[in-house]
């Protein structure tokens, strides 16, 4: 059982990491303040119920998680698999490829890699759907194995794989749209018409 | 292509976020050594989730922990 007065000490330098996975969510700085606040209002009252000495970040997560399911969420649908598509695998190694033998010269990727600005990044992220955006923030921005996906988020460990490998595709084809749009890469197809 | 290099391209993410077996970790290691094209696959899948990491991180506003701080201290007086 975790001490109550021990609390901030114990939880306050996950904070940042927890606004910046609430602005993803959110979209917003306001309401991505609200939650990672009401985050951390819910993990002090329940602060008695978490077990010390087990995942505190894996904990904090899931109270982010379901906070941002039950008050911020707007697309409600139930996630549907098949939503994105299934594109192929390594989808922007292989668009870059396309048109060459050899594979992409290195500096093509150099170009690819460094040309794409944050807010291409952002923005493709926030595009996915939500149950998708959730697990690709939870394995790539913070790090946590399917294992803990699944726990934070109470979903099988298949479906955490699934969404992961379909909303990593998804973004990988976002980012060809912007770079092609930045004159990043010369390809002359956009992806979505190849569905 | 071969057969063993659309298995190896369909095991990137597990292999990446180490999450396959050790024989299937040993698997994709054999190939990327064989094959040329895979292994430029993977390292650039690599790159990007760097890029895409370094790139979503998010700085609060300066005085997003003070205004944490007092919240917490705010339900601590208020149980």
């Amino acid at each position: 059982m975790a001490d109550r007065g021990t609390f901030e000490d114990d939880t306050m330098p996950l904070a940042s990491q927890l606004y910046g996975a609430a602005m993803r969510l959110t979209r917003n700085p306001s309401d991505a303040e609200d939650l990672a606040q009401e985050t951390f209002l819910k993990a002090y009252r329940a602060y008695d119920s978490f077990e010390a000495g087990t995942n505190l970040k894996a904990w904090l997560y899931r109270i982010l998680t379901n906070t941002f399911i039950n008050n911020y969420r707007r697309d409600t649908r139930r996630p549907q698999e098949t939503d994105l598509g299934d594109l192929e695998d390594v989808y922007l190694f292989r668009r870059m490829n396309r048109d060459t033998s050899t594979g992409p010269a290195s500096s093509a990727e150099d170009q690819l890699l460094d040309g794409l600005i944050e807010s291409d990044i952002k923005e493709a992220i926030e595009a996915l759907p939500d149950s998708f955006r959730m697990v690709v923030l939870l394995a790539d921005l913070e790090g946590f194995s399917y294992k803990e996906i699944a726990e934070i988020l109470d979903i099988p460990i298949g479906t955490v794989m699934s969404r992961l490998h379909r909303g990593r595709k998804a973004l990988q084809r976002a980012l060809w749209d912007f770079a092609r749009q930045r004159g990043l890469v010369t390809g002359t197809q956009d992806g979505k018409a190849e569905e | 292509m071969s057969k063993y290099c659309d298995d190896a391209l369909h095991d990137v993410y597990g292999y990446l976020d180490r999450e396959l077996s050790t024989f299937g970790a040993w698997r994709v290691r054999r190939h990327l050594k064989a094959c040329g094209g895979c292994e430029a696959a993977y390292g650039f899948e690599e790159r990007l989730r760097v890029v895409i990491r370094l790139r979503l991180q998010e700085e609060p506003p300066p005085e997003f922990l003070a205004r944490l701080r007092a919240a917490i201290d705010h339900e601590r007086g208020n149980p």
